[in-house]
């Protein structure tokens, strides 16, 4: 069971905020691209910095509780989807505000006032 | 590099991300704050699971060593910059107009059972006599 300390908890992360999409209706799960652009570009980074950190030497995981799989950065698969769950958790908690207090501007709505182009 | 000195950069980063590169500004908006202190609640309670059974082991020269419960506190400035860095892209992916709103789909019964509207209609006064919110 030890194995499984790391993944539990991906795993809870996932169970715990999954049944915001149909109760809160936050459609993060309905739009993949949006949110593979944002793992892309938030997750991947983080994942470069904490390679770099092990690396470095800052932290080391205890892998006897991990699945076992180091990928070639030097990650075990757990730390490098924990950069894929944290976006996607966070992404549904901003949705899922927005659901409850829709007069809250989260800042991408059609009408924002604060979003216009400046000239270059 | 410490640990402690790459979080701080991290936190800067962010803050410069937000305001002036994207200038998504979830900084200045309650709804951020809001989903903010949520996430934080559950971060607490995975970073105390983690770090208590000493899946990271942290080498003491690169925090600086003040921890909440069993966690240093360089983590939970860590989560900070992702949580606000997952949340700037998703808003500013959102304004470019990618995928900007959820496609309405039919809603699962258990859902509708759940969500459904009072019966009396808006703006009346309901039987407890308390006036409409």
């Amino acid at each position: 069971m030890q194995h499984l300390t790391y993944v539990a908890m991906l795993v809870f992360v996932i169970v715990a905020t999954l049944p915001l999409e149909s109760v809160l209706r936050v459609g993060v799960y309905a739009r993949l691209r949006r949110l593979g652009l944002v793992v892309l570009c938030a997750g991947v980074p983080f994942v470069v910095w904490d390679a770099a950190a092990t690396r470095a030497g800052h932290w080391r995981f205890d892998t006897s509780q991990t699945l076992g799989l180091v990928l070639p950065a030097g990650l075990p698969l757990e730390e490098v989807l924990f950069f894929v769950v944290v976006p996607l958790a966070s992404v549904m908690t901003l949705e899922a505000v927005r659901s409850t207090r829709p007069s809250w501007p989260v800042g991408d709505e059609v009408e924002a006032p604060e979003h216009h182009r400046d000239l270059p | 590099m410490t640990h402690t000195t790459a979080v701080l950069l991290g936190v800067v980063a962010t803050v410069v991300l937000d305001l002036v590169v994207l200038r998504t500004r979830l900084l200045t908006r309650r709804s951020f704050w809001t989903a903010y202190a949520i996430v934080l609640f559950f971060q607490l309670v995975t970073n105390q699971w983690l770090t208590a059974r000493g899946v990271f082991v942290y080498d003491p020269d690169a925090i600086i060593g003040w921890r909440i419960g069993t966690a240093p506190v360089e983590d939970f400035l860590f989560g900070f910059a992702l949580v606000t860095w997952s949340m700037a892209w998703w808003v500013w992916w959102g304004r470019r107009g990618v995928q900007r709103s959820a496609p309405r789909g039919p809603r699962p019964a258990v859902v509708r059972l759940a969500t459904r509207r009072r019966r009396w209609p808006a703006g009346t006064t309901s039987r407890s006599g308390t006036a409409r919110r």
